[in-house]
């Protein structure tokens, strides 16, 4: 039978099955139709919150019994729809339950049960598909492997409210992709799902709103089509307006702002639209806000970095609406210093999901001046976001550390000292060398690119290597002994490059045999982008413009360095000779 | 909102390619080696723009350049052409801090520049056209020589 489990784990399961679970299978099987159906009942009833006794039922071979009894023609009415009741009981267990009926066929059983037109019957159905369908282990694309389902279920729309309740969460639930939103875009979605907005039922409501956002996500033909519908007279983005209000519970006002928030990103409403600018642009900044949970948190960031980020205009409001750039900042210290949190269970939740926030708050982060200037430079040194970005380099998911350090490394471009003090001091010293021997090489080489921002225009160069230059020195030798990439090591010779820009940073080289040896070994590498950093690095050295060239130039030819650059003026590649001929015509002026 | 593709990468694990990105990079994305043109991120120009028997200085600052897409931006900074110095792309595209201006009184920003870069001499020389301003306005830059530079890369 497909849904009995493996050996080993039935073994340890059957030694805990009663007699009695055994027994409310075996009436299943009794000849008395009578028996059978009270057999039924009773197990309904057995198996209400008991989820050990789901499970039992389910290895004993309950469910392909229970399914052959509800198709089987000769079953009475009442019958199937026990049946249908119980079976729905059983999907409402574990996600182990879950897999077991999706294995013994459960929803194409259901699915041909739905062709009855016994109300009472196809509403049990529906009610347990719905349960099957919404759990992350059953695949989604079984709702759409036969093509009569779709057009079905549509039909079914309109024959109760828990029919639509049913229906639109499983739709809202299976829509994952372009594809599935096409099929039900044709068959007529919009318009059967639309009048729902208006149920008098708050599930209905809620889960055709759902429905409307996962159609309408990066779906032009969708969301231009919403644009068009009336409900009930009323324009559809009015509806979700009003959907946002604050005394709508707060799933349908984030559910409301999402739909708004697709269609305009799909081009279906223009960004200037009072319905973005004046209403789901403030109802998502709401959402982010201290007494909301995590999750709304989460979501409400999320989306409303979506919403802005290509929009400049956008930006500037949500930039200077309700303290957004504070507010944002205490979602890096969380849960420490913000929402009340009322127990310990929500405490242990939000500590496992905290890092989410974080990722959310960064999107949020990096939407928000992404084009402009003035914001991008103004909220920046009084917001605190230096802070919190050096926090990220901190944590433990790779993905975060990155995108911390690559916002500080764009930070430092062209950054004024004052910017550049203030990252070195957030960040500290010891996390940036933690930083260049961390093991996601996407984090070392944004790691070098902020040292190598940092370490740009002379008088900030001396600054920092009179304070750093020995660590600094330290840690490139390291990079460039170890086993590291060719864009590893290229960065790496770009920052010595920089230092030897420095007026009394360039002592620090001169002083430093081994690296200078380094340097020579570099310019006669295999790879031509390391040979031609080496000798940018010697082209600073000895340029001639700067005063004590003249004994610089002077050593580096002792240690034979003229020899190298005039092979190198030889070079296939023409940048290469080109810049060798440059350094060597700093020995001739 | 519905989920995008996700790194299947072990915790832990050394993480080499970008595809562990996560937002994934921008296509064709490269943190920059060494400046191999003279035409990269952060690089100034300064010159003048001259009229009829007026110069006004000009500094001309790429904000990003990628050569595999043919494609830069940057940022013309006119002084002496109005009451206050505005800043403008350098396709005249639209002014900041306030891309909504269309209009300020004694410049015009509707036109095109039509520029000529030069390797070998290291400068950039153009003039500017648009119908109803003065014709032959000449652009004339240097470009300004760095040994030290930083590097943007777009996230």
């Amino acid at each position: 039978m497909a849904c009995l489990l493996e050996a080993p784990l039935r073994i340890s399961v059957l030694s805990e099955v009663t007699a009695t679970s055994r027994h409310y299978v075996d009436r299943l099987f009794d000849p008395d139709p009578q028996k059978v159906l009270q057999g039924v009942i009773d197990m309904k009833n057995a198996v209400i919150g008991n989820n050990k006794q789901k499970a039992n039922l389910i290895v004993l071979g309950a469910v392909p019994r229970l399914l052959y009894l509800l198709q089987q023609s000769s079953s009475s009415l009442q019958l199937r729809t026990e049946c249908a009741v119980v079976l729905g009981s059983l999907a409402m267990g574990t996600e182990n339950n879950i897999k077991s009926l999706v294995d013994c066929h459960i929803i194409p059983t259901l699915l041909q049960g739905l062709l009855c037109p016994d109300l009472v019957f196809t509403e049990a159905c529906l009610r347990c598909l719905r349960t099957v369908f919404i759990s992350p282990v059953t695949p989604v694309q079984l709702l759409y492997t036969d093509p009569t389902v779709i057009p079905h279920l549509m039909s079914l729309l309109s024959n109760s409210q828990r029919t639509q309740e049913y229906i639109t969460q499983i739709f809202s639930h299976c829509c994952k992709t372009p594809e599935h939103q096409t099929v039900l875009f044709n068959h007529g979605a919009i318009q059967n799902i639309a009048p729902l907005l208006i149920s008098p039922s708050y599930k209905v409501r809620m889960q055709a709103l759902k429905c409307f956002s996962v159609l309408a996500y990066e779906n032009t033909q969708v969301s231009m089509t919403l644009v068009n519908v009336l409900v009930d007279g009323e324009q559809l983005t009015q509806v979700f307006v009003k959907m946002m209000q604050r005394d709508q519970p707060v799933e349908m006002q984030l559910t409301a702002a999402k739909c708004l928030t697709y269609m305009c990103r799909a081009g279906a409403i223009r960004t200037d639209d009072g319905c973005i600018v004046l209403k789901t642009l403030p109802c998502l900044v709401r959402m982010c806000s201290k007494e909301h949970l995590l999750e709304e948190r989460v979501e409400g960031a999320e989306t409303l970095a979506y919403l802005m980020e290509p929009d400049v205009e956008l930006q500037r409001i949500a930039s200077t609406t309700d303290h957004l750039v504070a507010m944002l900042a205490d979602y890096f210290k969380y849960p420490s210093s913000v929402s009340a949190i009322a127990d310990i269970k929500r405490l242990d939740h939000d500590l496992k999901h905290a890092h989410e926030l974080r990722q959310a708050a960064f999107k949020l982060y990096a939407s928000l001046g992404s084009n402009d200037e003035d914001i991008r430079k103004k909220p920046i040194l009084e917001s605190g976001v230096i802070e919190l970005l050096c926090s990220l380099t901190q944590s433990d998911s790779p993905a975060l550390r990155v995108n911390g350090i690559w916002a500080l490394m764009n930070m430092a471009f062209q950054a004024d000292q004052k910017v550049k003090v203030e990252i070195v001091r957030c960040l500290g010293t010891e996390q940036l060398f933690r930083l260049l021997s961390d093991p996601d090489a996407n984090v070392l080489m944004k790691t070098l690119g902020l040292l190598r921002n940092l370490l740009s225009t002379r008088p900030h160069i001396d600054q920092i290597m009179s304070s750093h230059g020995k660590q600094i020195m330290q840690a490139v030798t390291l990079i460039l002994e170890a086993e590291h990439s060719i864009e590893v090591k290229e960065q790496t010779l770009c920052i010595l490059a920089n230092i030897a820009d420095g007026n009394t940073a360039k002592e620090l080289i001169m002083t430093n045999d081994d690296i200078l040896q380094k340097i020579k070994y570099y310019m006669g590498h295999s790879n031509v982008k390391l040979q031609l950093a080496a000798t940018f690095c010697v082209s600073n050295l000895i340029w001639n413009e700067e005063d004590g060239s003249q004994d610089r130039q002077d050593k580096l030819r002792e240690m034979g360095f003229v020899d190298v650059l005039h092979k190198l003026t030889q070079s296939a590649d023409p940048n290469l000779s080109d810049r060798a001929k440059t350094a060597l015509q700093q020995y001739l002026a | 909102m519905p989920v995008r593709a996700e790194c299947h990468c072990l915790a832990g694990a050394a993480c080499p390619s970008s595809a562990c990105l996560v937002p994934p990079a921008p296509i064709n994305t490269q943190q920059p080696g060494v400046a191999t043109s003279l035409l990269y991120s952060g690089a100034q120009y300064r010159g003048y723009q001259r009229s009829k028997g007026n110069s006004y200085d000009v500094e001309v600052v790429l904000q990003h350049v990628t050569m595999d897409d043919s494609y830069l931006c940057g940022y013309l900074k006119i002084k002496g052409l109005t009451e206050v110095s505005y800043v403008s792309r350098f396709f005249e595209q639209f002014l900041v801090p306030d891309h909504t201006i269309k209009d300020i009184s004694g410049a015009s920003f509707a036109g095109f520049y039509y520029i000529c870069f030069q390797k070998s001499t290291a400068t950039i020389e153009g003039y500017y056209y648009h119908r109803s301003s003065e014709w032959y306005q000449s652009l004339s830059l240097n470009h300004v020589q760095e040994r030290s530079m930083p590097i943007y890369e777009f996230r």
